[in-house]
């Protein structure tokens, strides 16, 4: 498994609109996954957090995290990103929920709980897989 | 606040789900990692009733990580509707290894139509039967 930063013959499926596989650990040491918008901007994933998913709480214990981006043309390609989330903040004036929602809706995000408090993270990269 | 498996709802998983358990959309499977670290890959599968069915060739990581920790996630997309998916979390409770290709020729006829065009008789793969414990999804 390759060790470091992905190559960026993978930039398709990071800039396209596929949703990504993401897998965390949870408190008793058992996998979970679920499908997630996310950004890749400034070189980085970027990810939007609330409180109220159990994968928040479950990065805040253990930040471990694998993230798979299957091409939707082309199910035999993937990346498969492992590494760790960085420190989870407060995503100020929801900049990167509305980036995220931009890139998925063509709109600011209008979805949430007003006066929610959205949380954002980046993922620190430590290997990377594909087929 | 903590995590919580009230969360999940019970077994058993709606029939609202069976367009994507009998479908030939790729799950993807998650698993533990030596390190206490998650991995997460796609792969066939097959639905076997209330099982899932998948397999796993010899001497990989992911076989190793399902025999340390057989508690697995499995998550099915729709390919249509993204807001459709469903997860299972469960544990794999039969590992069965074959040299004979028969089972990997059962997933490719699924998916493919045809037998596999890859895979050698004498070489072990693994079947692995996994049951859900938990759901969730939309």
């Amino acid at each position: 498994m390759p060790k470091g930063h992905f190559p960026d013959t993978f930039n398709d499926l990071l800039e396209s609109t596929i949703l990504v596989t993401i897998a965390t650990v949870d408190p008793e040491n058992r996998p979970q996954v679920n499908p997630s918008w996310f950004l890749f901007a400034e070189g980085k994933i970027w990810l939007s957090l609330t409180p109220d998913k159990k994968k928040y709480w479950n990065l805040r214990k253990n930040p471990h995290i694998a993230l798979c981006f299957i091409d939707a043309n082309n199910p035999q390609r993937y990346l498969e990103v492992r590494g760790t989330v960085g420190e989870i903040v407060e995503d100020t004036g929801n900049a990167i929920i509305n980036r995220i929602a931009r890139k998925y809706t063509g709109a600011d995000w209008a979805f949430g709980v007003p006066g929610e408090k959205r949380l954002k993270t980046s993922i620190d990269v430590e290997s990377w897989t594909t087929m | 606040m903590t995590h919580t498996e009230s969360f999940m709802p019970e077994l058993p998983v709606p029939t609202r789900f069976d367009d994507l358990l009998d479908s030939t959309i790729l799950a993807n499977l998650a698993t533990i990692g030596p390190d206490g670290a998650p991995q997460v890959n796609p792969i066939w599968f097959l639905r076997d009733g209330d099982r899932i069915q998948f397999g796993v060739k010899g001497d990989t990581q992911k076989l190793r990580n399902i025999r340390r920790e057989p508690r697995i996630a499995l998550s099915f997309l729709s390919p249509d509707d993204p807001r459709h998916y469903l997860e299972l979390r469960g544990e794999v409770i039969e590992i069965f290894m074959y040299d004979d290709l028969s089972f990997l020729n059962l997933m490719a006829r699924k998916y493919t139509g045809a037998d596999a065009t890859f895979g050698e008789v004498g070489e072990p793969r693994f079947r692995m039967t996994f049951i859900p414990k938990r759901w969730t999804g939309q």
